[in-house]
């Protein structure tokens, strides 16, 4: 038979171990409001789940939210009125509870600026005129604000130009980072950024089987773009960036024909440029100043 | 008969110091944030450009930030090829990156992704080149492996690599390749445990 204290036990295990109950709770309600036709299962179902929204009090009256000290407030009685009105009342909840996890989490565990971060970063290079190449490098993060970080990076490109030239590029530049909801910070997943910058950029392109046939140029470029840090601890993450790279300078061009390599630089600003996805690995060093 | 009870007894021998270790290993849990890992092996390789075989000397210094997360830094020094047909004089690789840990007691499986860099330069002779140049590639490159804690100072470990990346020196060539290592690494916590 349904046990509701064996019931409490599970849930503050599992709730224990993931930190926050968001998820359990979120699939409870639908497994509760869904997942059963038989009126005596809903009866059950209904004191699991009120077994649940009892735990969940019990953590908002630990953060200091005085909204449900008592059992019998009509909260409650509102609550079980049917299941529908339970749904949309525990999706409010759990907006709330996550409010009240993410307050906790910036002020006690994460001070917003001052962080120096270092990392080494894999990239692909797409929707170039010279086709799709791999880069790697590093980067160095030092953050402003709860809301603004900085990326100082370098990174080497190598493409294969139709198996004749190789099209080499050198970037070192920054970018500002800026994320648009402050409180995704650990331990939630995700925490989206947009960003947008400006690097120096050298190319230098060679003919693989004549290395002295060669061209290269000095320019400079800007970029921006979307990305997420994925974060996987309190110091580290891993961080998906996806941004278009515009270059403000004279392209050079590989031209094959009559069987022989011309490398050509093109005299005027042709605005071309390449698009960088960006996978990147980050640790939180140290922080650099104090508020 | 005799062959049959000496296979027997080798048998209950080696379950027998796997258990010995298994239970030393449960009494003593290792995994925990601040453990040192390292590894030094020989690796063989499958490249799918040629299908040849090559042998690496294969080192590794993984640091655990979290019992599920560890940053990791990973050196292959090309030793030679199986075969007198090799494509490559060299192509030695240097990994850094992070894997994801699923462990229970002191089993370890994890998956990991590793951007790197490789050191390449082609055999002029198997290419019909007069004379060939070293170059830097860049890599990218996925991990699944398996550790086994034995203690706190040693663990078995068994990992596959594929390795995506391009030489573009001389002549293109395709580093796409599959590299397996397995063997006896050290440990060390260098947090106190709890």
């Amino acid at each position: 038979m349904f046990n509701p204290n064996y019931a409490l036990e599970l849930v503050m295990k599992v709730t224990n171990t993931i930190k926050t109950s968001v998820c359990v709770d979120f699939l409870l309600a639908i497994i509760v409001n869904y997942g059963n036709n038989k009126k005596s299962s809903k009866r059950l179902c209904l004191k699991y789940l009120k077994t649940v929204i009892e735990f969940n009090c019990v953590i908002w009256v630990k953060q200091g939210t005085d909204l449900f000290r008592h059992q019998n407030c009509p909260f409650f009685k509102l609550l079980f009125m049917n299941s529908k009105s339970s749904l949309i009342i525990i999706l409010f909840i759990l907006f709330l509870q996550g409010v009240c996890f993410s307050q906790v989490v910036n002020k006690s565990k994460f001070p917003s600026s001052g962080w120096l971060s270092f990392g080494m970063r894999s990239t692909l290079s797409t929707f170039d005129g010279d086709g799709n190449g791999l880069g790697y490098g590093g980067q160095f993060r030092i953050k402003l604000s709860s809301r603004v970080n900085t990326d100082w990076f370098g990174d080497y490109i190598s493409i294969n130009v139709s198996d004749k030239v190789r099209s080499e590029y050198y970037h070192i530049g920054w970018s500002v980072v800026y994320y648009p909801f402050e409180q995704y910070q650990y331990p939630r997943l995700l925490q989206p950024y947009i960003l947008a910058g400006h690097c120096f950029d050298y190319n230098k392109k060679t003919e693989m089987a004549n290395s002295s046939n060669s061209k290269d140029r000095w320019g400079s470029a800007v970029q921006a773009g979307i990305g997420t840090h994925f974060n996987l601890s309190e110091k580290f993450d891993i961080s998906f960036t996806c941004q278009y790279m515009l270059h403000l300078t004279n392209e050079l061009d590989a031209d094959f024909s009559n069987n022989k390599v011309t490398i050509v630089d093109i005299g005027e600003n042709t605005l071309q440029g390449h698009l960088l996805s960006t996978i990147s690995f980050n640790y939180r060093l140290c922080r650099l100043w104090k508020k | 008969m005799q062959i049959m009870e000496k296979i027997k007894s080798i048998l209950f021998l080696l379950l027998s110091s796997f258990l010995i270790l298994n239970c030393e290993a449960q009494e003593t849990p290792v995994l925990a944030p601040g453990l040192l890992s390292s590894q030094c092996t020989f690796t063989p390789s499958h490249m799918f450009y040629d299908k040849q075989t090559y042998i690496y000397i294969h080192g590794g210094l993984e640091c655990y930030i979290t019992k599920k997360l560890s940053v990791t830094g990973e050196i292959y020094y090309n030793a030679g090829a199986l075969s007198h047909s090799n494509t490559f004089d060299y192509n030695h690789s240097l990994f850094f990156g992070s894997n994801w840990h699923f462990t229970k007691a002191n089993n370890d499986f994890f998956l990991g992704l590793h951007p790197g860099l490789s050191l390449t330069k082609l055999n002029a002779k198997n290419n019909n080149i007069t004379e060939t140049s070293a170059g830097i590639n860049p890599l990218i490159s996925a991990v699944v492996g398996y550790n086994f804690f034995i203690n706190k100072y040693f663990h078995f470990f068994l990992d596959t690599r594929y390795i995506l990346g391009d030489h573009n020196y001389d002549i293109h060539k395709s580093l796409s390749e599959l590299k397996f290592s397995a063997g006896l690494g050290f440990n060390l916590n260098t947090k106190k445990l709890q």
